[in-house]
């Protein structure tokens, strides 16, 4: 089940207010998965800083935001193309399928 | 223990030593883990870099010196921790203002993905 070491990292604070987004983007390698949640996801919405940082690496990791976060913001409409929006069952399924989870808070 | 018990965790530290609880709760996670002969990883990265530095007398505010455990560490099998150099570099740290009798080892960012392929469970704090 688990594909060979990656690690899902979830975000859930914008990337204006504190500095984790960019600390797990330095942390985060090929092959990882990263996953904004509640506050996380104005990264890839309203927060230019959050959207660039996020271009710089999105073509060896894949980004993930929690739809009911973005809905409950009023975001989903603004959510870029390479940033794929999954539910809370999809959520579980991330973690299963990468071995470690690192938690950005 | 048996060998299969024994698993690699990484711990990374990133608060400042005095503002919250989080830096000592990263620090007895370490010990308690490394009593439990596992072998541990302790990284500090961004603000958590404070905790190194030398010369730090929080008894003047009356909060707990949580660096003055560092020098206890290779006791318990942690010989050395790992500091982010970006996080030194970008408060103008350099290695020579951190703790002296604590072995540190200071890293890139791909040494530290490094050690993190190499465990099975990290803890941020």
């Amino acid at each position: 089940m688990n594909s060979a070491n990656t690690t899902l990292h979830t975000v859930n604070k914008s990337g204006l207010q504190s500095g984790i987004l960019a600390s797990c983007l330095r942390i985060a390698t090929r092959g990882d998965a990263i996953l904004l949640i509640e506050d996380g996801v104005y990264a890839v919405a309203g927060c230019a800083v959050g959207s660039r940082l996020l271009e710089e690496k999105n073509s060896d990791i894949t980004l993930f935001a929690l739809r009911e976060d973005l809905q409950a913001r009023g975001l989903e409409s603004s959510v870029p193309a390479q940033v794929k929006l999954i539910d809370y069952a999809e959520f579980v399924a991330l973690t299963c399928s990468h071995s470690k989870t690192i938690s950005w808070f | 223990m048996s060998n299969s018990e024994r698993k690699t965790l990484t711990f990374i530290s990133r608060s400042s030593p005095h503002s919250s609880g989080k830096a000592k709760a990263c620090l007895d996670m370490v010990l308690s883990a490394a009593v439990f002969d596992q072998t541990v990883n302790y990284i500090f990265m961004d603000d958590g870099v404070f905790q190194l530095l030398d010369k730090q007398t929080p008894a003047t505010i009356h909060a707990r010196n949580v660096s003055a455990a560092f020098p206890a560490l290779a006791l318990y099998g942690v010989e050395m921790v790992y500091v982010d150099e970006e996080a030194l570099l970008d408060r103008g740290l350099h290695s020579d203002s951190l703790l002296a009798d604590v072995e540190i080892k200071v890293c890139s960012a791909q040494q530290i993905q490094a050690l993190i392929r190499q465990s099975e469970t990290v803890f941020n704090l």
